[in-house]
């Protein structure tokens, strides 16, 4: 019995590795110093957006006749592209119509800057859509992330409700029967006309709202971050058309029965909006804010590959901090992450903190922190 | 029917779309009679398409198109996953699907872009080499971003104008998945008419018909040029990429 048993070592290329052992072949590419996409830790990933021309107020918009986009933006970020679309509808709000009473006159409200009441700012209705190769319904990703982008936004503070509201116009028919729009904000009013928008304005009050619609291509890493800065760019491209009534609707009236006791006398009117006259979505530019994600990972001491000599003495980091994540590798193998919303000073809007395998100290936090404040000061400057 | 979709956030349920008032129309009124000089105008060179492959990282091959008419502006990305294992019972062929999503606007109801979707699948049934693809399925998905016309409005745009393009851009997109294809098909349309060809014009491997007024030969005769054209654009593309690589 004397065969002797060889053990010859598999060795897989670098590209095969990553597949069956990402783990793995993230701590080597760590080991090195640098990641997998050949980033260095606490290197972003280039960002370039533009509005895609796809709003009906985009300067090389071709189709202002039918296209109903009022803001939009597409976000190349590494191979990822993110297309948001913002579309509009208009609702009519039944509840408040006795506090506009109250409300004379028009100028606006003093905004409640300040104190962050929820109930003072409004949101948009998100539809995230990634493209994967597969029909169906949407995935826990797509609903996860347009929930969020939706709670964010409003908890954010960006859209004030008083900017949703519609200032509603009035179409009239002169004698020569041109028609005309008649605003009561503009400047040229003649007195009559204006008492008649007022009077008829007490009856019925409209908001905006805002629906975005988000198709992600080669979806690579976290999306959540992507998602927000699209739209976030695109809401500030955001024109809201002007909105009229029909002179001859505003004194309409059909009676509506409910349940056969109480009948009431329901107006109603058939808001259209102006093709040519809009106005920009004012946000609140102070809560504009931008999100970055960074990842913690501890390096695994076994793993290392040997160090040379004269490394020896060097005093090796075995907690990484990794921004922007990206690749099948990086997801799957750090699990604890730090999101955060942030405008370049620091005025957080949103901060994600998951545990997850590794150690994330106070120190880690902060240099998060400082990475997503110079992040956001980055995207910041590239609004056009 | 009561169903709300609960996976998608709707928004509030009274709200209406935004709808624009037809103010602006009178200015577009005649644009119909012109559109066949519009259309013998880009057949004279005006028309230009921007191509570009290998966008969608995570499919297996992609196309980028962006066609500029004199009056109209389309942005297509297509993207081809497979050939890749299908579930269920042993199949001598590959199953190819053809999926058809707009981005942005949503103007056409789902049964236009099934009928559509439905004889894109019979095109690329003849021009896919399936009996090389057994047990796999091959899912095609096509994105349009962007689909304007400055002389038309919108009820006339029809899903036929955009037909070719998707054509030219499910066999770019072939082609960079490494997916073998009989040959390379491209489409012409002339007024509702639309003819795919392959094998250098001498095969009709599709033919999409909405108005029968027209005499067929003529019909013929006017997308094949199209086709030539638009062949001889993707040809140009593929060589100069396949040059640029080496």
């Amino acid at each position: 019995m004397s065969e002797s048993v060889e053990f010859t070592p598999i060795v897989f290329p670098p590209r095969v590795l990553a597949r069956i052992s990402p783990e793995l072949s993230l701590q080597r590419h760590l080991s090195l110093g640098v990641r997998p996409c050949l980033r260095a830790f606490e290197e972003f990933r280039e960002v370039e957006t533009s509005d895609g021309n796809l709003s009906r107020y985009s300067p090389k918009c071709n189709n202002t006749n039918s296209n109903n986009i009022l803001g939009s933006n597409v976000l190349k970020s590494g191979s990822t592209i993110v297309i948001t679309s913002i579309t509009g509808g208009i609702v009519e709000d039944t509840l408040s119509s006795n506090e506009l009473q109250e409300d004379d006159g028009f100028e606006p409200k003093e905004s409640s800057m300040g104190t962050y009441d929820k109930s003072d700012f409004a949101t948009v209705y998100p539809v995230v859509d990634i493209e994967r190769g597969r029909v169906g319904l949407p995935t826990d990703e797509e609903m996860i992330i347009s929930q969020m982008l939706h709670d964010d936004i409003r908890s954010s503070g960006i859209i004030p409700k008083k900017a949703l509201e519609v200032i509603c116009g009035i179409r009239t028919t002169d004698r020569d029967g041109k028609p005309a729009i008649l605003y009561p904000d503009s400047d040229d009013m003649e007195s009559a006309d204006l008492i008649k928008i007022l009077s008829y304005k007490q009856t019925r009050k409209w908001n905006y709202c805002l629906y975005a619609k988000i198709k992600v291509f080669s979806r690579d890493g976290p999306l959540y971050e992507l998602c927000w800065n699209s739209l976030m760019y695109a809401l500030q491209t955001v024109q809201l058309p002007r909105a009229f009534v029909d002179e001859r609707a505003t004194d309409l009236k059909i009676p509506v029965r409910t349940r056969g006791r109480t009948a009431t006398i329901r107006e109603t009117y058939d808001l259209l909006c102006d093709p040519d006259q809009s106005v920009q979505l004012s946000l609140n530019k102070s809560n504009i804010a931008y999100a970055s994600r960074c990842g913690v990972i501890d390096v695994d001491p076994d793993v290392q590959l040997p160090e040379d000599d004269d490394q020896m003495e060097l005093d090796r980091q075995n907690t990484i901090l990794v921004a922007d994540l990206q690749g099948e590798a990086e997801e799957t193998s750090i699990t604890s992450t730090i999101s955060v919303i942030t405008d370049a000073d620091g005025s957080f809007k949103s901060v994600t903190l998951i545990g997850g395998t590794s150690n994330v100290s106070p120190e880690i936090i902060k240099s998060a922190f400082r990475l997503a404040k110079k992040r956001s000061q980055d995207l910041a400057s590239k609004i056009l | 029917m009561n169903v709300q979709d609960r996976r998608r956030i709707l928004g509030p349920q009274n709200a209406k779309p935004i709808t624009f008032s037809s103010v602006r129309s009178e200015t577009d009124a005649g644009s119909s009679t012109e559109d066949d000089n519009a259309r013998l105008v880009e057949k004279d060179g005006q028309g230009s398409m921007f191509i570009k492959s290998g966008l969608v990282s995570n499919a297996n091959g992609s196309s980028y198109l962006e066609l500029n008419g004199n009056s109209h502006y389309s942005l297509l990305v297509t993207s081809v996953y497979g050939p890749r294992p299908i579930r269920g019972s042993f199949t001598s062929q590959a199953t190819v699907s053809v999926q058809f999503k707009e981005v942005t606007l949503e103007r056409w109801s789902s049964g236009e872009v099934m009928e559509i979707c439905n004889f894109l699948t019979n095109v690329f049934n003849a021009v896919i080499r399936l009996e090389r693809y057994p047990k796999s399925g091959i899912d095609i998905f096509l994105n349009l971003i962007q689909h304007s016309d400055s002389k038309k409005s919108e009820e006339d745009i029809s899903l036929v104008s955009i037909l070719p393009y998707c054509i030219n851009g499910i066999t770019l997109a072939l082609v960079d998945a490494g997916i073998e294809v009989v040959d390379m098909v491209s489409a012409g349309r002339y007024n509702r008419n639309v003819i795919a060809f392959g094998k250098n014009g001498e095969e009709i491997v599709g033919y999409w018909q909405d108005d029968n007024e027209e005499d067929i030969l003529n019909v013929v005769q006017k997308c094949r040029e199209e086709y030539f054209k638009g062949r001889e654009t993707m040809v140009n593309y593929l060589v100069s990429k396949n040059s640029d690589s080496m």
